[in-house]
């Protein structure tokens, strides 16, 4: 008994340890929500630091090229932290680049569609039209349930601002689609409309709630009342039906024991009310006049009965509001949009009498201006459609991107904007830029531009996409945004290279390939990978880099007095590439023709190296004769190979014995040769390496060093001839 | 992404990221600079290394384009622009990562500003400070950066301001590719726009008018897509200025004309103190004119702006004031900017 008790304890208490309580863990920058205020000077949404806050003095801030990872900070002595910044609207969960994805994918797939184009030339059929219609209905549909998917995806998480801005959008959408999107399809239905009116009024304010309902209930406990004699219950049922929900009006009156009322009359009024509404006509014009008429028939019928004053003044009310009448709707409206949709549903359901229903519907109950989606849809009922889009852009720039193409593929967007920009004409014409500007181009451009400062490689495709269907922008406007924007597209793989390379190849951007080839051979140099930063560079075109990377490793070899060890580089100037275990394709894909020019020098010392081993001195004597005879060996490198090998390997030998063509080869060398600071700065770093047990040691400066070498040649001169 | 000290032992004057955003670098009065990297695991910057870079204070310093690889310019009060690349061999937080490639010293004056070109001019800096002149660098061999030769020098004031008054100085180079040669240089309260002509020289092109007080800060916006050019000013007047600058082929005295009748707007106008390289006067017709109109002046900081910055793409402006606010603005269809957002400092 006492464990049971303790049990039943334990259900009443809270179980902490399950609940999902929020650390500060699951508050970081992505996260977190942002608690929002309004500027009072640029009347703009304000939000605070996510962390510490700065202190503010001569705050100072700066945009990142990923606009996430932006760092602000106070020119101040008293602080000298580094502050992220977040940035309202600024989205980068995968569920968003999810919902960009799928938009774009909509945007691609309406293929011509894309525009408002009539036909005019070629075989014009006339169903044509409404096939576009029918395609575009189709694409907004599709927007639409993607925008609510989006939001189910993000409602469990704790950016409650970001959900309340989707939802915003979403209620927009759906006057839009209900006005807009649905009646001219071929095979729409009368019931479409209507639903989707339904959904709009309902989804955008969740009224009633269930505390009123629990209200109107509840009180009957308390008061001892029927639920049906107090007038929150009546209220509520206007409500309901003016929302068009009739099965939870339907429901409420079930539940107001009015069908156990004493008088047989209303029971069978209540009955027939039931009834009426249960079986409203979404799908049929026809049906409705019927419908319309029996209502009126029970109105007429309910007036010649004798009931109970009050029962008899609310049940009319409800008739009244079924029969259509402007008065009662708008009278036991709460709000504006529940009279547009109550007039629409019961007065004559028809989008040609939507702006009378409109005008009619904010008499009574005036917009709430402070509301963004109020103030939209009533631009959408009166056909301003282009007022919406600032306000959609500053919900989400991508939803209103989208949803401003298809306005325009529609037809549906009224705006002077062309003649904003008229004053273009008075301009030079000679601009490359210039090209017809359209709401729907200039968002879908700001999105694509937003997308690629996001720190999301997946979006860059859509970036791409986007400008690359861009409807306003001819191909060289296209090819020179690109040309602005892909190198700084953040490639981490090989895949995202090729992508890369293969959209410059598309657009013919040889020079930007050539810049992106330039970055990936500066990025595998601070890799230590030589071999495909020239590479890199011979693509880029940049020979004088791959000349200068030859000789830096020319210069290795010398100071490091064999051959590298580096196994690529080796089997290049080697041209052996099986004893190295380098599959020949790879190599000859990596090695470029400047390259095996540039690493001739080397290719000949990695030899000279070969034969010292093996003690070739002949072989190795000609081709250090090679290398120092060759025309374009710089100074310096003449030097260090001179006091490397020549010097203590064949001068200062009596076994060896040079030939007089090799003697003056040597001498014409040194007469050509001009001592710089790099011949002085690389000679001493010679001497500094060479191993102190070196039998020969180097002369102090160069200048001794040259005149002995001068020396040991008239020697070796001396001997030959002897 | 949590704040970080950055151990600074004094002001922080400026910041500047790596063309990916994946590192940041900061110089202060201390006389060193830091280079701060993002770890991708716990999206953190951490510190990589830090170095004594000058002997006075760092005003400015700016990473040349990944092309080229890992440098960073450097200018400060001791007269001098040092240039930095990065050792990718030597361990971090060594003091040894960066190393110095060489030091520039043809200033006679504390340096307030440095910015590299954009890369399709190839490696050129332009450096600007209290002597008044603009000075432009170029590495004429890519693979030797341990030479610089002085390529342009520009006076941009007359007189070099007194010591004792304030004085700022900034400039912001034309980032877009497919445009001539320009840059934008505010020295005290003028802010001027030069272009190279077809001779080669750097002339001054057009006035951004209007400031009433010292310049804080100068950016030209990247031009994506654009067909005119956006200039951002903050000014210690209080006021956020935005300019749109567009190429025009009509003559020069029908822009004068034009200049006359618009307070707000200016083309070609070579004012005492502004002089081009060669000492000409005289407005250059080789190069294509430049019609500068004032389409936004905001002072919602009510008080003064420290900085204005461009996103990646020019289409969000950023301003920062004395408010201890950031702003946020972007331009509608109809080219006017309108603060989209706010945020917010403890004050």
């Amino acid at each position: 008994m006492a464990t049971d008790e303790f049990t039943d304890t334990q259900d009443l208490l809270m179980d902490v340890d399950n609940l999902d309580f929020l650390t500060e863990g699951d508050i970081n920058g992505d996260g977190a929500d942002l608690s929002i205020t309004i500027d009072p000077v640029s009347n703009a949404p304000t939000i605070s630091f996510p962390f510490e806050q700065p202190s503010g003095k001569a705050l100072r801030f700066k945009f990142n090229n990923v606009s996430s990872r932006s760092l602000a900070f106070d020119e101040s002595i008293d602080d000298n932290k580094m502050y992220p910044v977040q940035l309202l609207h600024l989205d980068e969960s995968p569920e968003f680049t999810k919902y960009v994805l799928k938009l774009f994918e909509l945007y691609q797939g309406l293929g011509e569609h894309r525009k408002n184009d009539v036909p005019t030339i070629g075989l014009i059929k006339q169903s044509s039209k409404q096939e576009h219609f029918s395609v575009v209905n189709l694409a907004f549909h599709a927007l639409v349930t993607e925008l609510e998917l989006y939001i189910e995806s993000i409602k469990n998480t704790n950016k409650l601002q970001r959900i309340g801005d989707l939802e915003e959008c979403l209620s927009i959408l759906n006057c839009l689609k209900t006005i807009f999107f649905i009646t001219d399809s071929p095979e729409c239905k009368r019931e479409e409309m209507l639903e989707s009116l339904i959904n709009w009024v309902n989804r955008s304010d969740g009224e009633p709630n269930e505390l009123v309902i629990q209200q109107v209930f509840d009180e009957t406990l308390l008061t001892r009342r029927k639920v049906y004699e107090q007038s929150g219950f009546w209220d509520l049922t206007a409500q309901l039906l003016l929302r068009g929900l009739w099965s939870q009006s339907t429901q409420c009156i079930k539940n107001s024991q009015l069908l156990e009322h004493e008088d047989a009359t209303v029971k069978l009024f209540v009955t027939d009310l039931i009834t009426i509404i249960e079986s409203y006509p979404l799908h049929s014009e026809s049906l409705f006049r019927e419908w319309k008429l029996s209502v009126l028939q029970l109105i007429s019928n309910w007036d010649e009965q004798d009931v109970e004053i009050e029962m008899k003044k609310n049940l009319l009310n409800i008739f009244l509001i079924l029969s259509g009448s402007k008065n009662k709707i708008c009278e036991f409206s709460q709000y504006w949009y529940e009279s547009y949709c109550g007039l629409m549903l019961y007065y004559i359901p028809t989008l040609e009498l939507s702006h009378e229903y409109g005008q009619l519907a904010t008499k009574d109950n005036s917009i709430d201006v402070c509301n963004n989606w109020e103030t939209s849809c009533y631009n959408i009922i009166n056909d301003k459609v282009a007022d919406i889009l600032p306000v959609l852009e500053s919900l989400d720039l991508a939803t209103s991107a989208f949803v401003a193409v298809l306005c325009e593929a529609k037809g549906i967007i009224r705006t002077d904007f062309h003649e904003i920009f008229a004053h273009r004409e008075e301009l030079d014409s000679d601009f490359a830029f210039r090209t017809e500007p359209s709401i729907g181009g200039f968002l879908i451009n700001q999105l694509a531009l937003t997308l690629s400062s996001y720190n999301d490689k997946t979006l860059w495709p859509v970036s791409v996409g986007l400008i690359s269907l861009s409807p306003d922008s001819g191909d060289s406007t296209k090819r020179t945004i690109l040309a602005e924007l892909l190198p700084h597209f953040p490639y981490s793989t090989n895949d995202d290279i090729e992508w890369l390379l293969s959209v410059c190849a598309k657009w013919r951007l040889p020079d930007v390939a050539k810049t992106i080839y330039k970055i990936l051979g500066q990025d595998t140099l601070y890799q230590n990978n030589i071999v495909e930063a020239m590479s890199n560079f011979s693509k880029a075109g940049e020979y004088e880099w791959v000349k200068h990377y030859s000789w830096m490793i020319f210069e290795a070899s010398i100071l490091q007095g064999g051959p590298l060890d580096d196994i690529t580089i080796n089997s290049i100037v080697n041209g052996d590439t099986d004893s190295f275990n380098i599959p020949k394709d790879l190599l000859n894909s990596v090695v470029m023709d400047v390259m095996r020019q540039t690493l001739s020098p080397y290719a000949v010392l990695y030899e000279f190296h070969k034969f010292v081993e093996n003690n070739e001195t002949a072989n190795a004597i000609n081709h250090m004769i090679e290398l120092l005879s060759f025309p374009y060996m710089p100074e310096q490198y003449c030097v260090i190979l001179l006091a490397k090998f020549f010097y203590p390997m064949f001068l200062k030998t009596t076994q060896t014995t040079l030939d007089e063509s090799q003697v003056f080869t040597v001498l014409k060398m040194l007469q050509r040769i001009n001592i710089n600071d790099a011949c002085i700065a690389l000679y001493a770093q010679v001497r500094a390496t060479n191993d102190e047990s070196a039998s020969v040691s180097l002369p102090e400066s160069l200048d001794i060093f040259i005149r002995d070498v001068r020396k040991s040649l008239n020697y070796k001169l001396c001997q030959a001839f002897m | 992404m949590k704040p970080f000290l950055t151990g600074h032992a004094d002001l922080v004057h400026d910041i500047s990221y790596d063309f990916y955003g994946r590192r940041v670098a900061t110089c202060s009065s201390d006389q060193h600079v830091k280079v701060f990297k993002l770890d991708k695991e716990t999206n953190e910057w951490e510190l990589s290394e830090s170095w004594k870079a000058h002997d006075s204070s760092i005003l400015s310093l700016d990473w040349a384009a990944p092309e080229f690889g890992r440098i960073i310019a450097s200018v400060s009060y001791d007269k001098t622009i040092k240039l930095w690349e990065e050792d990718p061999d030597a361990s971090e937080l060594s003091g040894k990562r960066w190393q110095k490639l060489c030091t520039l010293n043809d200033a006679t004056g504390p340096l307030f500003s440095v910015k590299f070109a954009p890369s399709h001019l190839g490696l050129r800096l332009a450096a600007l400070g209290n002597d008044g002149k603009l000075r432009l660098y170029d590495a004429l061999e890519s693979s030797d950066l341990r030479s610089w030769t002085l390529t342009s020098e520009v006076s941009i004031l007359d007189t070099p301001p007194a010591s004792h008054l304030q004085s700022d100085f900034g400039l912001s180079w034309c980032p877009s590719r497919f445009s001539t040669e320009r840059l934008v240089v505010s020295a005290m309260d003028q802010a001027t726009i030069f272009q190279r002509n077809k001779h080669g020289k750097l002339v001054p092109a057009g006035k951004l008018k209007g400031h009433t007080g010292l310049i804080r800060s100068i950016a030209w916006a990247p031009s994506i897509g654009r067909w005119y050019h956006l200039i951002a000013t903050g000014c210690k007047d209080g006021k956020l200025r935005i300019y749109k600058v567009t190429e025009t082929h009509s003559n020069v005295s029908d822009n004068n004309n034009t200049n006359d009748t618009n307070a707000n707007s200016s083309s070609i106008a070579v004012e005492h103190g502004t002089r081009a390289e060669g000492s000409s006067m005289e407005p250059d017709s080789s190069v294509p004119n430049l019609h500068i109109e004032l389409i936004g002046e905001h002072s919602d900081h009510q008080g003064e702006v420290w900085s204005v910055s461009w996103n990646l793409t020019g289409t969000i402006l950023s301003s920062s004031g004395d408010d201890g606010k950031i702003r946020l603005w972007k331009s509608s269809y109809s080219n006017e900017f309108r603060c989209m957002s706010v945020v917010q400092a403890t004050r």
